[in-house]
């Protein structure tokens, strides 16, 4: 059967056309060439009909076997001023480690402005280069299991769109729901179900949720500055004395006693997500 | 994969040179103007030739439209090179 395309997939497709005023897309389901040749253009059905079952888009944990009726690339051709601002978008996700973006791309090639062309490897976290044509036009692989997650297509219109991550957590963080379920096809045919905080409890969600807690830690410290100043006045004011240095050093032990509390009940949330590794998470620090 | 390299003739890229990955050519598509031209290869030439001067309306929909070119082995689509922010700063 042919390559399919998944709702997420085109959803991606068509709002990257939207981001940049000269993006047209320029591949999507894969041609002869492709076929013949595999890659993430190619279902993995495709890659086994056409004798590319070895295909290296067939052989990472997160993309060997998942999905198998669906491709997972996006080809988008754009100006050289589009071409560098996609880059530039693109980098400042690839070169966070923190980003909870990273995680569903496998990788991009594209051409940041400056001599040839790119490749960003989301998995590898190495930035190589690709073959010349992809100085005009940017190719997107997704990680084939999460071809089918809204999630995953919502995080990656983000970033083609110049999101900050702060933004992006921001417009998911409170309305995602964690027991949402993130479906797909096991390599035999099977389906399954993910809740999605079980399929984010990776590095990726780790830094999620350690942003969000160190947001609300820096929250507090202004809170917590304001007060002592209001009192500082107040006792001046009446005519006392404040030794301000050794006041700063006493907030400064508290709130690092704060924050060390906050490491550990952050990592203890993680844990208990499961596929992160508990051990290991626990087992940090 | 074999790419199709050469210069253009005619069109409003007449001069330069393009390249395409599939063999009959490609589309060229201005986006904010709605306007298309048709690059066809020349293989004898290894050329590309414009096949009408002016622009035609780039279809998004339909028998003819831009995405059927990307879908298929044909045609490959590139951008017009004049759009977007030349500074590429924004964002």
């Amino acid at each position: 059967m042919a390559t399919l395309v998944s709702d997420p997939v085109r959803y991606v497709a068509i709002e990257w056309e939207k981001a940049y005023p000269s993006a047209v897309l320029s591949g999507i389901v894969p041609d002869k060439v492709h076929l013949e040749n595999g890659g993430f253009h190619c279902s993995i059905e495709d890659l086994i009909r056409f004798g590319n079952r070895n295909d290296y888009s067939n052989q990472r944990p997160d993309d060997k076997g998942w999905n198998p009726k669906y491709g997972a690339a996006i080809d988008m051709s754009m100006s050289p001023a589009d071409m560098k601002l996609c880059a530039k978008r693109i980098e400042a996700v690839f070169n966070d480690p923190t980003d909870p973006r990273r995680v569903f791309i496998n990788a991009i090639n594209g051409w940041d402005g400056v001599g040839s062309a790119d490749r960003w490897d989301f998995v590898g976290r190495v930035k190589g280069k690709s073959s010349s044509d992809h100085t005009w036009h940017d190719h997107l692989e997704i990680k084939r299991r999460y071809l089918l997650a809204w999630l995953a297509a919502y995080a990656i219109v983000s970033m083609f769109r110049g999101e900050t991550k702060q933004q992006y957590i921001e417009s998911e963080g409170d309305e995602m729901n964690w027991n949402d379920e993130i479906t797909g096809v096991f390599p035999n045919g099977v389906m399954y179900k993910y809740p999605v905080k079980d399929v984010m409890a990776g590095g990726n969600y780790y830094a999620n949720l350690a942003a969000r807690e160190a947001a609300a830690v820096r929250a507090e410290i202004a809170a917590l500055t304001k007060v002592v100043q209001s009192l500082v006045d107040i006792i001046k004011t009446g005519g006392g004395d404040v030794n301000v240095p050794a006041l700063l050093e006493g907030m400064k032990k508290t709130l690092e006693e704060h924050r060390m509390s906050v490491r550990a009940d952050t990592r203890d949330a993680v844990a208990d997500l499961g596929e992160g590794g508990a051990e290991q998470v626990r087992a940090e620090d | 994969m074999n790419d199709f390299k050469g210069n253009c003739h005619g069109g409003p890229i007449d001069g330069q040179e393009a390249v395409s990955r599939f063999p009959k050519g490609f589309l060229l598509v201005d986006k904010p103007a709605d306007h298309c031209w048709i690059y066809e290869w020349d293989a004898e030439k290894e050329s590309f030739y414009v096949r009408q001067q002016e622009p035609m309306i780039s279809l998004t929909e339909g028998p003819k439209n831009r995405y059927r070119a990307a879908e298929e082995g044909n045609y490959d689509v590139l951008a017009a090179p004049w759009v977007g922010d030349e500074d590429g700063d924004a964002g």
